[in-house]
């Protein structure tokens, strides 16, 4: 019985070691991506279909949106592990450019796109993005009275306490605070926010749960993304979306950026996979699927409960200077607030 | 011709707790010593200094005229004395079948596995117990387990068997029948016995001679004959008490 | 005498003092903490940035946390373990059973379904308070049952004949008072640890509206990418615990070591007693629909719509894989180690007391430590160090030394209930070292070692941070792809994925429980 047991012992760690130590023999392309698993995953399983290139994709949690995977990456930075990375938003990635992480690459596929989402040097480019919307609960704020600028969020008396953003640290809501402070200015900036706390904004963790808050009614009105405004049609809860600031500063558009990783284990793989990522029928994809992202491409439909780009205000960023202020506010500003906010 | 045993000023002491104090005794080989005192004398303990499982504070033994312990430090190992030794708690090992505990008893002979074999089937036989060759321990009564400890301490051949406080837990008949097995095997197979116990039924019946320990110090030593003539010492005034009313009855 | 001969090691090593012993328990010891040493490196040297003044709000939010979770699972744990361990009900191995799977299941789990449950309760906001009592509920999820555990394994100790002569003076009430004072030590240690456990954890804080230090860390980590920083913080929340680790550790571990790690006895059978029983049914009953059936009520409420089975199923059989692996690795490490530990402190009274203190450090610090110093190492290892620092073996080492305590303990529990006449008497027939333990310690102590390696395995498998940290690209475990995708995805899929996960941890928990029973 022991040497039975000593033997299956034996097994269980030549096991053991051969599954954690063998690599894979298939062709594959490692893609670290700050956009949500479930329409990140089904964009690699087509590319591998088509190609036959395995992806490992390494998602990042909504907590720490965009970040968690950044810092790994510029912790990995003298030796990656990662061909390419899938940013949600142009920031990142314009991080990665800064920090000597990104490659240039200028994909084929990306002739068609619009010049203004992409680096000009071609570090990174711009594909399918997302808007940031305000919603609202629509059985607490009849339509002609909905917010029409994310201003009137931190001013209006009528939705003191009942206003919920995500945490200013993260995701598309720092890139959008960051846009804030390069447009307005420092002070006025500051003034917004300041603003949003006197008017008890709920700071909550995601943009996801944003949207659950006011779908349910326990926030009147929230700063999210134009994915989540999809995602509370599709549920039918009583909400409403407004494109704010239309007459104002413009809404911020949001595109996905991919960065081809510099000296990455598959260069070659991970072009491919950008190439992929900048088809009409990726943007089809996107825009159909539940993130209902709004294709750059023309010719690729926006998805019917959303706005076309090229009906939008949009609001003029420098997504240079805006990597820079992020940096800065994140150590800063953004962190006392949101350590302040924090309840 | 030469003590089997012989100890020289032997003391043993635990941190800040003396044990044994100048003990000196000797052993004939093919004899029997009883080793009998009050609890917390120190008897175990001088049976595992004899047995080489510890080393003396300060002392010497000798076996057969040659050091095999001296102060702090072991000089033969237990397996090269040619002892055997028998736990208050038997030690059996659980998981081992009756036949297997004999075997592994008979680890440090090197034997051939046939001869293995058939030292530990004449073992068990001996011992009253080859029927019991597949159980485990676990499933066999306390006195069948005293005879597998003594098959198991048998099998090797040693010349010095070490016995500590065996029987205790035995009911009567039991413990008679194994002490004749033990006497006539002993004597049989010359083998020198050691006894730690606090029976003087056990202890005269298997032994001829005894040390008296009391507090680490030899109080008297002697045959018990003698030692029972004009006993000194409380314990011996009792042991002599008990054996008469059980020879009385 | 040939070289053969004074070449063989004897068993009685494992009875004798040794300086093998210490140095074996320092480098274990040593080895559990040593892949922590560069990020505290980074932490005394780089200076770059002060610690925040949100930090000290997260450190009294933690500190309120903490201390919650002590008392409370101390009040309601001791009691329970008590009647567990005295008393026989009907119902007696579900209730159990029930009772331990919060302990097998990450913390975040209990938090999404209690958020849920306020949801349904028309309780979202209630400022920090609600966050704060929602935190320390899900906290307690675990805490509860590690304590009544803990105080089961300790009156089980409690001898017959302790237990029939305060029963003959007292009756009950007596002996509960006497034996809840005998208990008192290990259900303390276990109540402090288990509130240690909770300033290193970021989940239910993060979810419920009530984060703490370890959200501070993340945040630093991720946000703000400032390493230096979150090591600052990282060794500030370092000497915090153990502020409060060692003088436990010390005081009060030695008292657990002899209750829990003695020889077996002969043990009071359990009492039956109708009045005491329903008791007992009444109090487990309310901590498993607290800590357990509310939560899970939670969880499922969303596949009350839909049940995406399909969905959950494709994501499951893409990380199982990993997922067993990472367990399978860290249970085989740790038990590994943990034996090694056990057989180095042996019997010593000195000896158990420095495992137990060394064990109990480890476990109270945060897991973040080593898995961020693995990180960095890593990084600047060379690239033939890959399968060592950057691979799945990796993340299953991590996991080992995180959870190697537990595989000591069992290991010296174990080990203290072998006989040492049984190792000695090998030594007078000369049994070799590895004939001992091929054939005598060995199968002693196989039950211990296969418990060992599942609770190990499975603690392990609960554990997000340090896999969510260290997985190589493409090798989730479950729940970190259920902690990856909880915020965006369906509710109804991660319902699922959280429903999946439970009855897996609770179907390898009986099968554990039939393995041990049979071994």
């Amino acid at each position: 019985m022991s040497f039975l047991l000593t033997r299956r012992a034996a097994l269980i760690a030549f096991l053991i070691v051969q599954g954690v130590t063998t690599a894979s023999a298939a062709p594959e392309v490692v893609v670290y991506t700050s956009v949500d698993d479930v329409f990140a995953r089904p964009i690699a399983e087509q590319f591998t279909k088509k190609t036959g290139i395995q992806v490992r994709l390494v998602p990042d949690t909504e907590e720490t949106k965009s970040t968690g995977l950044l810092n790994r990456m510029i912790a990995e930075k003298s030796r990656p592990q990662a061909d390419v990375f899938w940013s949600g938003d142009p920031v990142r990635a314009e991080v990665l450019k800064l920090k000597g992480i990104a490659s240039i690459y200028k994909s084929p596929n990306a002739a068609e796109l619009p010049k203004e989402y992409s680096d000009p040097e071609g570090y990174w480019t711009g594909f399918s993005a997302r808007v940031r919307v305000i919603l609202y609960n629509t059985t607490q704020i009849a339509k002609d009275q909905a917010p029409e600028s994310i201003f009137d969020l931190a001013s209006s008396p009528g939705l003191r306490g009942k206003v919920c953003i995500a945490n200013p640290l993260f995701g598309t809501t720092s890139m959008q605070a960051a846009a804030l402070f390069v447009a307005l200015g420092d002070e006025p900036a500051r003034n917004y926010f300041e603003g949003l706390s006197r008017n008890g904004v709920k700071m909550v963790s995601s943009n996801g749960e944003v949207r659950r808050r006011v779908g349910e009614g326990d926030c009147a009105a929230g700063i999210a993304d134009s994915d989540d405004a999809n995602e509370v049609v599709k549920d039918k809860k009583p909400v409403g979306i407004v494109y704010p600031d239309e007459s104002g500063i413009g809404t911020l558009i949001v595109p996905n950026a991919t960065v081809l990783v510099a000296h990455g284990p598959n260069p070659d793989n991970g072009k491919k996979f950008i190439d992929f990522l900048l088809t009409p029928e990726t943007e089809r994809a996107l825009a159909e699927s539940d993130a209902a992202q709004l294709p750059l491409l023309p010719n690729v439909p926006t998805p019917p409960q959303l706005r076309a780009i090229g009906t939008l205000h949009p609001m003029h960023v420098d997504y240079g200077k805006l990597a820079l202020k992020l940096d800065d506010l994140s150590r800063g500003y953004l962190r006392e607030w949101a350590t302040k906010n924090n309840r | 011709m030469k003590p089997g045993f012989e100890l020289r000023s032997i003391s043993k002491r635990y941190d800040d707790v003396q044990v044994l104090a100048g003990v000196s005794f000797s052993i004939e080989p093919s004899a029997g010593l009883a080793i009998i005192g009050p609890s917390g004398c120190g008897k175990s303990t001088l049976l595992r200094l004899l047995a080489g499982l510890e080393a003396p504070t300060s002392g010497e033994i000798l076996l057969d005229g040659q050091v095999i312990s001296e102060s702090g430090h072991i000089v033969v190992p237990p397996r090269q004395r040619s002892i055997t030794m028998v736990f208050q708690d038997l030690a059996l090992w659980p998981n081992l079948t009756v036949l297997d505990n004999v075997l592994l008893g008979l680890a440090s002979r090197r034997l051939a596995r046939h001869e293995a074999r058939r030292r530990a089937d004449e073992a068990l036989s001996v011992c009253k117990i080859e029927q019991l060759a597949a159980r485990k321990p676990g499933n066999i009564s306390g006195g069948q387990q005293q005879r597998v400890a003594l098959a198991r301490a048998l099998a090797s051949e040693p010349r010095f068997l070490l016995l500590d406080e065996p029987f205790s837990g035995l009911d009567l008949v039991t413990k008679m029948a194994l002490l004749q097995d033990i006497a006539r095997l002993r004597a049989d197979r010359q083998i020198t016995l050691v006894l730690v116990s606090h029976d003087p039924i056990e202890a005269t019946r298997l032994c001829h001679t005894a040390v008296l320990l009391n507090r680490g110090v030899v109080e008297e030593q002697g045959e018990f004959d003698e030692l029972l003539r004009e006993p000194k010492s409380e314990i011996l005034r009792v042991f002599k008490t008990s054996l008469k009313e059980v020879a009385h009855q | 005498m040939g070289n053969e001969e004074q070449q063989m090691i004897s068993c009685d090593v494992l009875e004798k003092p040794g300086w093998w012993r210490e140095i074996s328990l320092v480098t274990i010891i040593f080895l559990s903490l040593g892949p922590a040493l560069p990020l505290l490196w980074v932490a005394v040297t780089e200076a770059s940035s002060p610690l925040t003044g949100g930090f000290a709000l997260a450190v009294w939010r933690s500190f309120v946390v903490a201390t919650a979770v002590t008392g409370l699972s101390l009040l309601a744990g001791l009691p329970a373990g008590l009647l567990s361990a005295m008393y026989d009900f009907p119902g007696r191995r579900i209730l159990l059973a029930l009772l331990a799977i919060p302990l097998l299941v990450p913390s975040f789990l209990w938090a999404i379904g209690l958020s849920q449950v306020r949801i349904v309760l028309g309780l979202q906001s209630g400022g920090p308070w609600l966050g704060a009592i929602s935190t320390v509920f899900a906290f307690l999820a675990p805490a509860l049952p590690l304590v009544a555990y803990m105080t089961l394994v300790s009156a089980r100790r409690l001898s017959k004949g302790q237990v029939d002569a305060v029963r003959l003076v007292g009756g009950e009430r007596l002996l509960f008072v006497y034996a809840a004072r005998a208990v008192l030590p290990s259900a303390l240690l276990a109540a402090i640890l288990a509130g240690i456990l909770t300033l290193s954890d970021p989940g239910p804080g993060q979810i419920l509206g009530y984060s703490g230090i370890a959200y501070e860390i993340l945040v630093s980590f991720s946000a703000s990418y400032d390493f230096a920083l979150a090591a600052q913080q990282c060794a500030v929340l370092t000497g915090l615990v153990l502020v409060v680790a060692v003088p436990v550790a010390i005081f009060i571990a030695p008292r657990v070591a002899v209750e829990i790690l003695g020889r077996e006895i002969n043990l009071a059978p359990l009492a039956r007693n109708a009045c005491a029983s329903w008791i007992t049914v009444g109090v487990l009953s309310c901590i498993v629909l607290l800590t357990t059936l509310l939560p899970l009520t939670g969880i499922v409420r969303p596949l009350f719509g839909e049940f995406p089975v399909a969905r959950a199923f494709g994501e499951i059989s893409r990380t199982i894989r990993d997922t067993l692996l990472y367990a399978l690795t860290a249970g085989v490490i740790a038990t590994a180690m943990g034996i090694w530990m056990a057989l180095a402190a042996g019997r010593e009274r000195q000896l158990r007391r420095l495992a137990l203190v060394g064990v109990f450090l480890v476990l109270s610090l945060p897991p973040s430590l080593n898995a961020l110093g693995m990180v960095e190492l890593g990084t600047i290892a060379p690239a033939w160090l890959d399968p060592l620092l950057r691979s799945r073996f990796t993340v299953g080492l991590a996991l080992a030394l995180r959870f190697l305590p537990v595989a000591a303990v069992l290991a010296m529990r174990s080990f203290g209930s072998t006989s040492p006449s049984q190792c000695l008497v090998g030594a007078v027939h000369g049994v070799t070292l590895s004939q001992f333990l091929h054939r005598v310690l060995g199968p002693a102590m196989l039950p211990a070692a296969v418990t060992a390696c599942m609770v190990v395995a499975l603690e392990a498998t609960a554990e997000v941070g340090t896999v969510l940290l260290l997985r190589p690209p493409g090798a989730d475990s479950i729940p970190v792809q259920i902690f990856t995708v909880m915020a965006n995805a369906p509710e109804a899929l991660v319902a699922a994925l959280c429903i999946f996960y439970v009855a897996g941890a609770a179907l390898l928990l009986t099968l554990g429980w039939i393995l041990a029973a049979r071994i």
